[in-house]
């Protein structure tokens, strides 16, 4: 595989792994699928492209922008819709069905503050360099390095940090966790609020990669959902693998058959990997 | 409500629809829009609410339908009368292969499973160029004929209703039937329906299967009405839309899919005020609905609840 | 004193009132006319172009300002007396919405109807025309496939065609003895039908094509697609993309990858400034068969005109020039029948033969018949090449014509 495709590749791996980090973590909070976290990372996104697109517009402000709404939409994803609905009736179908909702309402709320057309944000840092012959964008090995930094983050906030060792018993056993005396609600609005912070950010570091318009969080709510599937949930590394998985299967696919096989590629190997764990991933196991 | 007094309100509601719709051609648009996205959600509530299984693929459904009539219009024009029971019969395979394959996963997952199902048709329609005619589809479909008489556009959409109140009809009598109270057991808890000997595998499988059949004939009205099919009717997004049908006009009866099917395009069409945020008000509406007003709007939801979660 | 205050008060109110009565505003029921554009899907970055000189001309024509055209449709502000308003339905690019929202622009009052969404649509869309026998104009699309049967009785366009063009693309790619194209275009409708109809074109031309590439509408980069069609080897990359970011992406991919295979594409791309903002650099040395070139005094002074209006850096494309040739075309017929019936709207326009244009190389016309639904004469086309990221620079190596 040629070098300007192994570089795009990494570098819609580590998105997609940002967004796989971000299921990771609200999974483990909360023990839901949350699908709107790609409206999330979009709504950042075209926030973010729709300020920063005048060349003379503080970037500051689109960065806040962004990252204020991922958060507020990952706040009013846990405490105005899951808590309450999982309070009423142990049903995971309309927490299904409700988190479905958000993420059209979210999607509709882009369309009608921004716009409907693909917006390209500004990067965060201009110029190139050139590494074996191959013109690199400075923005996008700021977006690498981000990433890696977050991952490793989230790594040691998980091993080290106070909150981050409970959401382990938290997400696990949440009945068990609160009769242990263990601040539930805080930890779980910590890992929320995290997973918004995460979601904001790749939303910024990718609008000024490929141009968002308002529907294109679907295709990254299912792309991320396949990267941690495929990554597995055993370390907080995982998400980045199962990432670079999901994207290497485009490229392939791409760069050999075309575009439009992608689709197929992935949906086979939708259905192998849920045949293999039928019961889904998140089972209890016994841990050593 | 009694059966009969049930019966007598909804027929009595479809006919005045049906004077609404047929007043100019703007409005028939309409009317056949809500008609498609009716049974298309008639077709997901049925596995849906009877059986708590949630696929998302039913664009493929939609598009098998409307695919099979202009593929055979254009291929083998002799064969037309066919393509109706030749979509269905397809469709229902085609979902309880589907319904196989995902037999093990819910929630999530499943919905995940299906929904990338329902993608990659979409995906194959656009690019299968020699079949589907690719991005720009197939036209010159003819109008039905019903014993040598051709369906006009106000035809077509009588026909719609009427195939819409029989469907509505057989459902909420399926609900009460031995058949339907067998489903909603193994809904509640799947262990002791399988225990008093329901067949709960292969009831999911089937109400899938009728379920798609339903949804198909929504693509076979579409495509005689707008004599032409392009790819972008059958993409994923229709399945959203039509999921929050049921949820809106509420679970307990067939009716309030139906019900869902008109808000929805009322909002997002129908109405001047709503044209820009007509989709955000009734996704809004969706919402609260969920949270606030379980029943929906014919009431009922409460009382879909789902085998506990095993831990 | 007061005597000559009052002579030259009255001679002043006398000017001010036969300067009123010279263009007596127009008065009365406003002539509709419905616009489909799409405001969110891939066409919106042209058809937004279109709506700005559908509003501003609309305004010009209102207040009497016809420019060159007044030669051949007067100086009476407004159509029939009356002034014109425009109300408009986003078919959000999507073929299916087009009929229906044509018809909603109808039961709102629209008396003609102008599409300026994609070519996809307007072929869905025009099934509304011969329903409602409506006259309408797609002033600024390129397939023919419009103006054939079925169904295009009633609709009118103005642009060069597709197939008209690709004679051009031939007769200059035989001067510089290219032989083997390679095709990248999306997944639209709008970009199949123009693609299908080059694909026939260049095929009955004797030329090769030796690759042929989607882009997907959400891809980061056009790197798989340039890859594969390097190793065809071909003399010429030919772009139908329609979506503006996928353009600009396929000339951002090909300047990182140092692609050196001459790069051609179509008036898709001259229509939409904003592939040439977000490409920059990367789009410099492309050659487009546009439709403008910068001698063409009629074509000056609607460019004026929008730039007064739009400011001195709003770029001046061939849609704006089409929009007004469809408007003053419209004028025209309405006051040589004396109504907006759309049957009558339509033989007239059928009738007219030589009418100025705004587009094109100096002299062309626009020129209709029973059996021409397009008005394009073989002046229409003019090469162009990209050069400090705007079509500035007429090809000097070969004009059609």
């Amino acid at each position: 595989m040629e070098l300007s495709l192994l570089l795009s590749g990494i570098e819609t791996g580590a998105f997609y792994g940002l967004v796989a980090l971000g299921y990771f973590l609200f999974l483990r909070a909360t023990g839901a699928v949350n699908f709107a976290m790609g409206a999330y990372v979009m709504f950042a996104g075209v926030a973010y492209g729709s300020f920063s697109e005048d060349p003379s517009a503080p970037l500051m402000l689109a960065i806040v922008s962004a990252l204020g709404a991922a958060l507020l939409f990952a706040w009013i994803t846990e405490d105005g819709i899951l808590r309450p609905m999982l309070r009423r009736t142990h049903d995971e179908f309309g927490a299904v069905m409700a988190i479905v909702a958000l993420m059209f309402v979210i999607e509709q709320l882009a369309g009608l503050a921004f716009g409907r057309r693909p917006i390209l944000g500004r990067e965060l840092l201009d110029g190139t360099v050139l590494i074996a012959g191959l013109a690199i964008d400075d923005h996008d090995l700021l977006a690498l390095a981000v990433t890696v930094a977050i991952f490793a983050g989230v790594a040691a906030w998980l091993k080290h940090g106070r909150y981050g060792r409970m959401l382990r018993a938290v997400g696990d056993n949440e009945g068990a966790a609160r009769a242990l005396g263990l601040p539930v609600r805080r930890v779980r609005l910590v890992a929320v609020l995290g997973t918004g912070l995460i979601c904001g950010i790749a939303g910024i570091l990718v609008a000024p990669q490929t141009a968002l318009s308002f529907q294109s969080h679907l295709s990254f709510a299912i792309l991320g959902f396949i990267a941690l599937v495929l990554g597995g949930v055993g370390t907080a590394w995982a998400p980045l693998v199962g990432g670079m998985l999901v994207s290497a299967i485009e490229s392939l696919s791409a760069r050999y058959v075309g575009g439009f096989a992608r689709d197929y590629v992935l949906l086979a190997l939708v259905i192998l990997v849920f045949s293999f764990r039928p019961q889904g991933l998140f089972t209890i196991r016994v841990r050593a | 409500m009694s059966r009969g007094r049930e019966m007598l309100l909804t027929l009595a509601l479809s006919g005045g629809f049906l004077g609404f719709v047929e007043a100019d051609a703007y409005r028939q648009d309409l009317g056949m829009l809500a008609i498609a996205y009716a049974l298309l959600a008639l077709g997901m509530y049925l596995p849906l609410a009877l059986c708590g299984s949630l696929s998302l693929a039913y664009n493929a459904y939609f598009a098998i339908g409307a695919y099979a009539v202009a593929i055979i219009a254009q291929q083998a024009p002799a064969l037309l009368p066919l393509a109706v029971p030749l979509a269905i019969a397809i469709s229902m395979a085609t979902a309880a292969l589907l319904g196989l394959v995902t037999r093990k996963l819910s929630g999530f997952h499943l919905a995940v499973a299906t929904m990338m199902f329902g993608i990659a048709v979409h995906t194959w329609l656009q690019n299968t160029d020699s079949i589907t005619g690719g991005a720009t589809g197939i036209g010159d479909i003819p109008r039905p004929m019903i014993f040598g008489w051709a369906l006009d556009r106000g035809a077509l959409i009588g026909l719609g209703v009427a195939l819409i109140w029989l469907i509505a009809t057989a459902i909420a009598r399926l609900r009460v039937s031995l058949i339907g109270v067998a489903m909603r057991a193994q809904r509640e808890s799947e262990i002791a329906a399988a225990a008093s000997g329901v067949p709960t595998a292969a009831l999911r499988i089937l109400a899938l299967a009728v379920g798609a059949g339903i949804a198909t004939l929504a693509g076979v009205l579409l495509a005689f009405m707008n004599r032409f099919v392009l790819p972008d009717s059958f993409a994923i997004k229709v399945v959203f839309l039509v999921l929050f049908m049921p949820v809106l006009g509420g679970l307990s009866t067939p009716w309030g899919a139906v019900l869902g099917a008109l808000i929805v395009v009322a909002f997002t069409l129908g109405f001047d005020f709503f044209q820009g945020p007509g989709s955000l008000t009734f996704g809004l509406l969706t919402l609260a609905v969920l949270l606030l007003a379980p029943a929906g709007l014919l009431g009922g939801f409460a009382r879909l609840r789902r085998r506990e979660r095993s831990a | 004193m007061g005597t000559r205050k009052h002579l030259i008060g009255i001679a002043m109110a006398a000017v001010a009132l036969g300067g009123t009565a010279r263009a007596a505003a127009p008065t009365g029921d406003p002539i509709t006319i419905g616009v489909i554009e799409d405001r969110s899907g891939a066409a919106t970055f042209y058809s937004s172009e279109s709506v700005k000189g559908v509003k501003l001309f609309i305004d010009m024509i209102n207040r009497g300002e016809f420019l060159f055209a007044s030669s051949a449709v007067g100086t009476a502000p407004g159509i029939l007396g009356r002034p014109v308003k425009a109300i408009f339905e986003d078919d959000e690019n999507n073929p299916n919405l087009t009929a229906v929202k044509t018809r909603r622009l109808i039961e709102n009052g629209a008396q003609i109807i102008f599409f300026v969404s994609g070519s996809g649509s307007t072929l869905q869309g025009r099934i509304v025309c011969t329903e409602q026998k409506i006259l309408c104009i797609a002033p600024t699309n390129v397939s023919a496939k419009i103006v054939q049967p079925p169904n295009n009785d009633y609709v009118f366009t103005i642009t060069p065609q597709s197939e008209t063009a690709s004679a051009v693309y031939v007769e200059a790619w035989k001067k510089l003895g290219y032989h083997k194209l390679a095709f990248i275009e999306d997944e639209s409708a709008t970009a199949k039908t123009v693609a299908d109809a080059y694909r026939k074109a260049f095929e009955a031309a004797g030329l090769t094509r030796v690759a042929d590439e989607q882009v997907e509408a959400s891809a980061r980069d056009a790197n798989a697609q340039l890859l594969r069609i390097g190793a065809a080897e071909p003399d010429v990359i030919f772009d139908l993309i329609q979506s503006a970011p996928s353009s600009a992406n396929l000339y951002r991919s090909a300047a990182k990858l140092g692609v050196k295979t001459a790069r051609w594409g179509t008036n898709t791309i001259t229509a939409q400034p904003k592939i040439w903002q977000l490409a920059g650099d990367a789009i410099n040395g492309l050659l487009v068969v546009d439709n403008l070139a910068p001698d063409n005094a009629n074509t000056n002074q609607v460019k004026a005109a929008y730039q007064k209006q739009y400011g001195a850096d709003a770029p001046f494309v061939f849609l704006h020039s089409m929009v007004w040739d469809a408007l003053m075309l419209t004028k025209k017929a309405a006051e040589t029948t004396g109504a907006t019936d759309g049957t009558k709207l339509r033989d007239a326009i059928e009738t007219m033969a030589d009418f100025p244009s705004s587009y094109g190389q100096k002299g062309n016309t626009l020129t209709f018949a029973k059996d021409r639904h397009n008005g394009a004469g073989s002046k229409g086309n003019v090469i162009v090449q990209f050069a400090h990221s705007a079509p500035s620079v007429v090809w000097d190596v070969y004009q059609p014509n």
